[in-house]
């Protein structure tokens, strides 16, 4: 006999009751890169990623939400969109809460919070993440760094290491910052770095 | 003594509550930079036959420098390179509707006029918004990850546009945070820089939106700065002009409710829907726009703890 039973669907709730974030709603985004972004995380170059929000009007994005006009620019300036799919478990890294006048749309690794009725920082999953970003450039979705790129990056930090050591010959409480920013430039360093994950054939 | 007269008795001919003559507006942010010289007008679709506006850039005027050539030699040709990027407009709209019953027991001017007023800060806050969503994209960045903004953040962000070769003024939008850190580690500064004006003045408390300036460089703070990170941090940034720019479309004259009509070249438009049988009242307001990032190298993101 056939089973008529319907399958549970979230209840709708009065508004009064309802569950929603007193964040402001906002649009549903790809992640992208560009070769030049990369960030240096213990040791280990990773790719630093932006947002290519769905907005209508933004970057391209026409009236109905299509992304052809904003994605044409994107490739005019080698930027490379992430597919929503591109995970290891195939599901989306996109997701969305409940908000007071719509959601609120963030990736699965960032958790919005609220205290009472006010917005606070969110949560952020940073192993999971970092996993992620590792991932994305062993499957190929973001390509290895250019040794140029890493270059730049390392320079920067370079001046800005020896800036602070001219301060510090002023303020010598600064010594401890410098110990860290001279961390940092060592883990850019090319013989310090980790070998970066190969891209899959 | 018996038979006094307390305010626990006179329940009948007192309230229970009764509302301040003020309308005082819930704390939000409410800064726009319309109007700043860093911000690019790419003009107005109105007319123009498309939604789309096409932005174009040409390798011109110093780019190609003259070359030494014999005296009875011919000069061969040299190419010029252009580019463009395409900003599409977009309606953005916002509604309100309000009964006549709420506007009549209105005793502090929220009421209709109240919500047609609304606008003006929707079509802003909106201009905002969109400006901050392009902001977090360019390709040269400086800060670290999960670290406070410093002092040294924002030089390197200048230094980094100077080495570019992008002409001032300079624009940095960050996060209220990113803001509040840089101040915090500017107190540690000395030397020379910390006598300048500018470093002494940014410290004094301003109203939302400009912050004030270091080395010339105006700094605006907004929440409306996107994360980075999975939220861990802020993407402010720091750009010249030409770096972003907007295009809007200005319609043509409307005739709306009740025969008003609505003047061409209006940026932001309100009109009025009327429901007689449910006795409410909509306000309607509508504008077109458009942003996009024209030239990536005008720029720096400036990436720091949330």
């Amino acid at each position: 006999m056939r089973d008529y039973t319907p399958n549970p669907v979230e209840p709708t709730l009065p508004d009064s009751v309802a569950k929603r974030l007193p964040h402001t709603a906002n649009q549903s985004f790809y992640y992208i890169h560009k070769p030049l972004r990369w960030q240096c995380i213990d040791g280990e170059w990773l790719p630093l990623l932006s947002k290519l929000q769905l907005s209508p009007g933004v970057n391209g994005v026409d009236a109905q939400g299509g992304a052809q006009h904003a994605l044409v620019n994107l490739d005019s300036k080698d930027g490379k969109k992430i597919p929503w799919n591109a995970t290891q478990d195939g599901r989306s890294y996109l997701v969305a809460y409940p908000c007071k006048n719509g959601k609120y749309h963030c990736s699965r690794w960032e958790r919005p919070r609220a205290l009472g009725h006010r917005s606070v920082a969110s949560e952020t999953d940073t192993e999971g993440w970092i996993a992620w970003l590792r991932w994305l450039v062993a499957e190929g979705h973001v390509s290895p760094p250019d040794p140029a790129a890493l270059e730049i990056l390392t320079d920067v930090q370079r001046d800005k290491l020896q800036r602070i050591k001219t301060a510090v010959q002023r303020h010598p409480d600064l010594a401890p910052r410098v110990a860290a920013e001279e961390k940092r430039l060592a883990d850019m360093q090319p013989k310090r770095r980790g070998r970066p994950p190969k891209a899959k054939e | 003594m018996a038979n006094e007269w307390l305010y626990s008795g006179a329940g009948d001919v007192r309230l229970a509550e009764v509302l301040n003559a003020d309308l005082r507006l819930s704390l939000a942010d409410r800064f726009s930079l319309m109007g700043h010289p860093s911000i690019y007008y790419a003009g107005s679709a109105a007319s123009s036959g498309s939604t789309t506006i096409k932005v174009g850039f040409a390798s011109l005027n110093g780019v190609d420098r003259m070359a030494p050539v014999a005296e009875n030699a011919s000069v061969a040709n040299t190419a010029v390179t252009d580019t463009s990027v395409t900003i599409t407009i977009a309606r953005q709209a916002l509604q309100r509707q309000i009964s006549d019953l709420n506007e009549m027991a209105d005793s502090i001017g929220l009421d209709l006029q109240a919500l047609i007023n609304d606008g003006v800060g929707a079509y802003a806050m909106r201009w905002m918004e969109m400006l901050c969503d392009l902001i977090d994209g360019f390709s040269s960045t400086v800060g670290t990850t999960t670290v406070d903004m410093t002092t040294d953040d924002f030089f390197s962000a200048q230094f980094t546009l100077m080495q570019a070769s992008v002409p001032p003024p300079y624009l940095s939008i960050l996060h209220n945070v990113q803001l509040t850190d840089l101040l915090n580690d500017l107190r540690g500064e000395s030397g020379p820089w910390q006598y300048r004006n500018d470093v002494q003045d940014i410290f004094t408390a301003k109203g939302q939106g400009i912050s004030g300036s270091l080395n010339g460089i105006d700094i605006v703070s907004s929440t409306l700065v996107p994360t980075a990170n999975a939220g861990a941090d802020s993407a402010g940034a720091m750009f010249g002009s030409g770096a972003v720019g907007y295009a809007d479309g200005t319609p043509k004259a409307i005739r709306g409710a009740g025969g008003l009509v609505y003047p061409a070249g209006s940026k932001m438009y309100t009109e009025l829907e009327r429901d007689a049988s449910g006795a409410l009242t909509k306000a309607v307001h509508n504008s077109f726009m458009g942003w996009a990032e024209l030239e990536d190298a005008r720029g720096v993101t400036i990436i720091s703890d949330r």
